[in-house]
């Protein structure tokens, strides 16, 4: 769970900023086209082993980011402890990948291409 | 009993099987509750365990997931989320160890939990029943009183976010048997019941509901008028039209014509910047936590109070069961500010002692709940900034439908040293939670963790309490014991709660003779039996005879969470 998202923002910004596309080093990416948010979603549904998978409010058209709703809850969980799971979306040696807060790979995304972090900061 | 708790609209919900299958029955009371009968934990006697059958020894506890999903009957296919089911062929006795052995690896109060023999238990519902603590809080209440199951086809079903149909409008039923009296409690905006027709919105707050399409909702007797009195006030699909007579307070009657719709209930239903002399005051009536979208709406409210530069703020919880503790953190950060919460702890949940710095339900390390000052990725993007009104204090008001979320919203700032108004009735006294788990097609709820705030206090299960309030439990903070006030629209001066919040805003003290309405609403003296909108796929509440068990079952369950 990723419970420090304001700096996890900042570090990703931080790492679109210094990006230089050298091969084999990580570059913060998003997804190439709306049409990616198809396969995407099939990756998280096989990722997590649900079949209903919904994304937070990131998008990640617009920022490296891939945040995870957690299952909606039912009507009785007045204390719920739910977080949303944020990824970093990261370019490796070609492949379109998802990070976790420390910046280890979680997964790689088959079928998803990914393009470049272009950072406002960059 | 405690003064003024009051159930809320979970409750009809969760019990209405029940209760139209048990109209006019007695007895009952039960702290365990479910949407179906609840069976009889009728012993039987200790058969010899067959060689599959797992084998009970006093004290032993096998590994709960050595008999997760072995199930009598198996499920096949895939469940209403499409999700395959992973059922294999076990027995009864799997199902039972595995509730005993889940029980006390998760169990709050496990070291309280008596060791029964499954075998003595025909099924695991009866089972589940005992597994639990007969210990009472300090007022004589059941310590635990959130100790129920339900079918996991009704659980899916009902937490789904999808908008389900109705008019915008919740509803109090201060009597459910002739003569009957359904009140409006609130609508939402922009929906059927608040949208103009011929200049007045067909629902209004404490509005009398008198007929439903020709039937009297008063004295209607027959089941066949009770039929028709929840389908109209319950329309099953978006598009329906119905037709009320309803007496709105201190008016004549009027007749309206409603259509239902798909709706969502709004987490704010709304903001106002009341003047107060020189100092603007807040007030937001905040009606849920749980659905995402109430991280960014909550933070719009406060955005629009620090616009406005208010000097106090009014939460409005009375009718908010809680949900995302992370949402109630974002909130508390945003009343308090970053000089009191930075580097605090909102929430620690606490579980059992067998547990240790563990989550004995997802086996995270068990990190407290800090004071979150960014949006999280629910409706906000992650590390959004959130505003602040950096306020040293902070008035609630609350009914006994105040429940979770919203109380750990009241101890999280004790926690750090904002002073807590409370004004209204006594909270629900929930600082317990869990995680619903599904075994072989029930869901069971038992309660794993207490919440506690950054002073390590969490002791709050008989309520918080209005200072003046003649109960002598609970745990007592400034304020002023006031009864919900149906005769105003919420978030007008004239509102008998909001009212006395602004007088003590402006005295720090009661007001020497309560407020009292202008208008009389008929409604007789106490708390409504029910207050609800709908849960989808539930039976409804109008009834043909008087529901001594519901009033039981619902005075004995406490878990009074918001219906979205």
């Amino acid at each position: 769970m990723l419970k420090t998202g304001f700096a996890f923002m900042t570090a990703l910004a931080s790492l679109a900023a210094c990006a230089h596309p050298v091969s084999g080093a990580p570059v913060p990416a998003i997804l190439a086209s709306e049409a990616e948010l198809t396969p995407l979603m099939a990756e998280l549904r096989e990722m997590t082993g649900r079949a209903n998978v919904e994304l937070g409010a990131d998008d990640p058209l617009a920022t490296p980011v891939v945040t995870i709703l957690p299952p909606p809850a039912g009507p009785f969980e007045g204390n719920n402890p739910a977080l949303p799971t944020s990824y970093g979306l990261e370019l490796r040696d070609g492949a379109c990948v998802l990070v976790d807060q420390d910046g280890t790979m979680v997964r790689t995304l088959q079928g998803v291409t990914c393009a470049p972090y272009a950072s406002k900061a960059g | 009993m405690r003064p003024g708790l009051k159930p809320s609209l979970l409750t009809i919900a969760l019990f209405a099987g029940l209760l139209t299958a048990c109209s006019g029955g007695g007895g009952g009371g039960g702290t365990t509750v479910a949407p179906v009968p609840v069976p009889t934990p009728t012993p039987t006697p200790t058969p010899t365990p067959t060689q599959s059958q797992p084998t009970y020894t006093r004290g032993v506890f096998p590994a709960a997931s050595s008999f997760k999903d072995q199930c009598e009957v198996p499920r096949v296919g895939v469940d209403i989320e499409g999700n395959p089911y992973t059922d294999v062929q076990g027995t009864l006795g799997d199902e039972l160890f595995w509730l005993r052995s889940w029980t006390e690896e998760t169990y709050l109060w496990n070291d309280e939990v008596t060791d029964q023999n499954p075998y003595n238990f025909s099924n695991p519902e009866a089972y589940f029943d005992v597994l639990r603590t007969t210990e009472t809080t300090p007022s004589g209440e059941d310590k635990d009183d959130f100790h129920f199951y339900q079918s996991t086809e009704d659980y899916l079903a009902q937490r789904t976010a999808a908008p389900t149909s109705g008019y915008g409008a919740r509803f109090a039923i201060y009597a459910s048997a002739p003569p009957r009296d359904v009140r409006v409690v609130f609508t939402e905006p922009n929906s059927p019941a608040s949208t103009p027709v011929s200049g007045e919105a067909p629902f209004q707050r404490g509005a009398q509901i008198l007929q439903i399409d020709g039937v009297d909702v008063v004295n209607g007797g027959s089941q066949a008028d009770v039929d028709v009195l929840n389908a109209g006030l319950f329309p099953a699909t978006a598009g329906e039209s119905h037709t009320f007579v309803v007496r709105d307070v201190g008016e004549t009657a009027r007749t309206v014509t409603v259509t239902s719709a798909n709706i969502a209930p709004s987490p704010v239903n709304r903001t106002e910047i009341i003047d107060q002399g020189a100092n603007k005051v807040g007030y937001i009536l905040f009606n849920t936590f749980s659905p995402t979208t109430s991280e960014e709406a909550i933070r719009d409210a406060i955005q629009t109070m620090a616009d406005g530069n208010v000097t106090d703020l009014v939460l409005d919880l009375r009718y908010n069961g809680g949900g995302l503790l992370a949402v109630a953190s974002q909130l508390s950060y945003m009343v308090a500010g970053p000089t009191p919460t930075t580097g605090q702890t909102f929430e620690l949940l606490q579980f059992n002692d067998d547990a240790g710095n563990r989550n004995p339900v997802t086996g995270q390390v068990n990190s407290p709940i800090p004071f979150y000052a960014t949006g999280l990725g629910f409706s906000l993007p992650n590390g959004t900034p959130l505003p602040s009104l950096d306020l040293p204090r902070v008035f609630i008001l609350s009914t006994g439908g105040t429940c979770s979320a919203s109380e750990a919203v009241i101890n999280g700032l004790r926690g750090v040293g904002i002073d807590v108004v409370l004004i209204g009735d006594i909270t629900c006294g929930k600082p317990y939670g869990f995680y619903p788990t599904d075994n072989c097609g029930t869901t069971f709820y038992t309660i794993q963790f207490q919440g506690v705030n950054n002073v390590g206090f969490g002791d709050y299960a008989d309520g918080f309490v209005p200072q003046d309030n003649s109960f002598a439990f609970g745990e007592r903070l400034p304020g002023c014991t006031v009864s919900d006030d149906l005769s105003n629209p919420l978030g007008t001066a004239g509102e008998n709660l909001l009212e006395t919040a602004l007088y003590y805003a402006e005295n720090n003290a009661c007001p020497p003779v309560p407020f009292s309405s202008s208008a009389s609403t008929g409604v007789a003296p106490g708390s409504p039996e029910t207050v609800f909108d709908r849960i989808p796929g539930q039976q409804l509440a109008i009834r043909t005879s008087p529901f001594t068990e519901a009033r039981d079952i619902l005075e004995n369950s406490r878990d009074l969470t918001g219906v979205n």
